[in-house]
């Protein structure tokens, strides 16, 4: 990948031409007309007439945990630009190689652009080293992307896990668009992580089964659509284990209200009481 | 938010620093290791941005690697420090680093010392070194209470002292992480109060 700065200094069309013909073979990445793009755009959208300030689908909520079975990757699916509800049924989760899973927060467009790179970077990886990448090389090579990219605008924040072949344990890292990379086992991002964090914290357990991890899971992205108006929509559930990646379910977040609000919470009387 | 502490005693320096990594209000991490282990005898302690932390003190560290592979022995305490104060300052008017680094090591003939840098490409040798916010409340502790012949274990009890006024009057709370580099290399010492 390389930052094609040859735009900066040819206006005519037939440079342009030449330009992209001459790029057509190598992976490349064209940026704004101007030799420093993040101010460039802050003085194209202070201007009057401005067009509305670029809008990304921001809220989200994704969370994903490792435990005793493997990793159990929890999103929802709503996808909003300001006010307006562009899609309910968003593919959050992002299937990388048919071991590596990926999360999507922040701008949807940064994070399928660059997972796919990702993906077809892994593969590459595994065609020339005949043996399966690491979940850390992995996330590093996503990591070392966006670094590069730094100040430069891109908008993400995504959870990459797997499970490692050479020392057979899952793992789970968080990477975002300021180069951020953690190690970690437990992770939630969007604008309602803080909500399923709450639920997520409280109910985690190394040893849970697979049945009570992947509703932990269901349940964390469920309260977090309840609180969160930018989150909602279905709710999929991925587990990764030891021969790769697995979808488990799809809900309607209204399905599962319905489900959830008949159960007494621990220690109360039934909602039903009430009526 | 980040505190990171280091300070000469007899014979070695104690290098402590926090290990929670924020992200906007959310705790993200709560046990990261923020002090890197160069070679057998440094440790750099590192604060800053997000990215720029962990790009910068990997190519440092690399680097010095390179160097030692290269030349058959590793470089001094003193240089390493002038290396990554050059490599700050050669950054900062094109693609600055948003790191605070103190580095702590021990040379056989110097023996232990502390260096702090900044972002912006200084350097000190001191006797203590303090970066964050930590720095306003711990210099005044550390001006009174630390002298450079104290023993390890008195040495231990004044970082004891130092995470106990950060606990009662610093608003951020969480774990620390302590290091000791001495002729006898590195050790991690379990740090509870």
């Amino acid at each position: 990948m390389e930052l094609d700065f040859d735009c900066v200094d040819r206006n005519g069309l037939l440079d342009n031409m030449t330009n992209d013909l001459q790029n057509l073979d190598r992976i490349h990445f064209d940026l704004p007309p101007s030799a420093n793009p993040s101010n460039f755009l802050n003085e194209v959208f202070d201007h009057p007439n401005a067009p509305k300030a670029l809008e990304f689908a921001h809220g989200t909520t994704t969370l994903a945990f490792v435990y005793k079975g493997g990793v159990v990757v929890t999103v929802d699916s709503k996808s909003t630009q300001g006010p307006y509800v562009a899609s309910r049924t968003v593919k959050k989760v992002i299937e990388i190689t048919p071991t590596l899973l990926g999360t999507m927060a922040g701008g949807a467009a940064d994070c399928s652009f660059w997972e796919r790179e990702l993906g077809r970077r892994c593969r590459l990886y595994e065609l020339r080293n005949k043996e399966l990448i690491s979940v850390a090389a992995a996330s590093k090579i996503l990591a070392n992307i966006v670094y590069s990219y730094k100040g430069y605008g891109l908008s993400m924040g995504t959870m990459i896990t797997g499970w490692d072949k050479n020392s057979d344990v899952p793992s789970l890292y968080y990477v975002d668009n300021d180069g951020t990379r953690l190690k970690g086992e437990r992770f939630s991002v969007g604008s309602g992580s803080t909500y399923a964090y709450g639920v997520l914290d409280t109910g985690y357990n190394f040893n849970l089964s697979d049945e009570e991890a992947y509703e932990l899971g269901r349940r964390a992205v469920y309260h977090a659509t309840h609180r969160d108006a930018f989150s909602g929509g279905f709710i999929n559930v991925y587990h990764v284990k030891k021969n790769g990646w697995e979808k488990i379910s799809t809900d309607d977040c209204f399905k599962l209200y319905q489900k959830y609000y008949n159960q007494a919470p621990i220690n109360q009387p039934n909602n039903n009481n009430n009526i | 938010m980040e505190t990171l502490i280091s300070f000469v005693v007899n014979g070695g320096v104690l290098s402590l620093a926090d290990q929670n990594i924020v992200r906007s209000i959310v705790k993200m991490k709560e046990d990261q290791d923020k002090i890197l282990a160069l070679d057998n005898f440094k440790l750099l302690s590192a604060a800053g941005e997000a990215g720029d932390c962990a790009q910068f003190t990997e190519y440092i560290s690399k680097n010095l690697k390179l160097y030692s592979l290269r030349n058959g022995y590793d470089l001094s305490t003193t240089a390493a420090a002038n290396f990554i104060r050059s490599e700050l300052a050669a950054s900062i008017r094109s693609h600055p680093y948003s790191v605070n680094l103190i580095l702590a090591g021990y040379d056989k003939t110097d023996g232990p010392s502390v260096f702090y840098l900044d972002y912006m490409g200084s350097l000190q040798k001191l006797n203590f070194g303090c970066h964050g916010y930590a720095a306003y409340f711990l210099l005044g502790l550390l001006d009174r209470h630390h002298q450079p012949n104290l023993s390890l274990e008195d040495g231990v009890k004044l970082m004891k002292m130092c995470v106990t006024e950060l606990q009662t009057r610093f608003l951020v709370n969480g774990k620390y992480k302590l290091k000791f580099v001495s002729k006898d290399g590195i050790t991690e010492i379990p740090f509870t109060l």
